[in-house]
């Protein structure tokens, strides 16, 4: 079974989200992405990977917002880093707004 | 005469900063980017690395004298973070922060890649309060 995730856009902004996919367990391999966009408010299920390729590797943020384009990249380099673990033994991923910045935070949902 | 600014990496990492040019002053228009390596800093055993966290650099030429945007990235607790901030918008926030100011800090506050600008001649804005004796004539 792939990966399955749900994501949240709190902010008030609309948010393009990438995922990067790790291709079976080394962070330096990649399996593609999936790429999808969220409302401000939105929260939705996504498939990524497949039955081998179920972790995340990283994940990339853009938003516009008070006249600016802002991105954001997140990708793991290290196993068991505090990137990997957020973002591979969570089932829900938050993005909120603060300070000019897209703050990622994980938590188990159900 | 092309434009300059000191960049200060206060991030504890070593840091790549890109500068982004605008071409002319529409900010839909890119005139090229620069790219700044900036190594951890500061740290006082090496007097050296400090030195090179600070530096000042010249970007564009006589016509393109403002700043697009910025990439940032480095590498901090197994994983890459970076930050692109690019100006969609004359006057707003960003842009004022690249292009009112001739002095960028870089810091990380664990997640995030924040900066802010200011101006190395002109006093912090807090000594504005200060009391300020009035001349009076006659």
């Amino acid at each position: 079974m792939a990966g399955r995730k749900l994501f949240s856009n709190i902010s008030p902004y609309r948010s393009d989200v990438t995922l990067v996919i790790r291709r079976s367990e080394d962070p330096r391999n990649t399996a593609g992405t999936t790429d999808f966009s969220l409302e401000p408010r939105q929260s939705a299920w996504h498939d990524y990977g497949d039955d081998v390729n179920i972790y995340l590797n990283g994940i990339k943020l853009v938003s516009m917002f008070k006249g600016e384009i802002i991105g954001q990249q997140h990708i793991v380099i290290v196993r068991g880093s505090e990137l990997d673990n957020q973002l591979n033994t969570r089932n829900a991923v938050d993005f909120t707004f603060t300070n000019g910045s897209i703050v990622l935070s994980t938590h188990q949902f159900g | 005469m092309a434009p300059q600014k000191t960049l200060i990496n206060r991030t504890g990492y070593p840091l790549d900063v890109v500068l982004i040019v605008r071409k002319g002053d529409h900010p839909s228009l890119t005139a090229g980017t620069v790219n700044v390596q900036l190594p951890a800093g500061p740290d006082h055993d090496d007097m050296a690395a400090d030195e090179r966290s600070v530096r000042t650099v010249t970007y564009g030429n006589a016509t393109n004298i403002y700043l697009n945007g910025l990439e940032l990235s480095l590498q901090a607790a197994g994983a890459t973070q970076s930050r692109r901030r690019v100006v969609a918008e004359r006057g707003m926030e960003l842009d004022n922060a690249l292009n009112m100011f001739d002095t960028i800090e870089f810091r990380f506050d664990g997640k995030e890649i924040v900066f802010t600008s200011s101006n190395a001649a002109s006093p912090p804005a807090t000594w504005k309060f200060a009391p300020v004796p009035e001349e009076r004539a006659g």
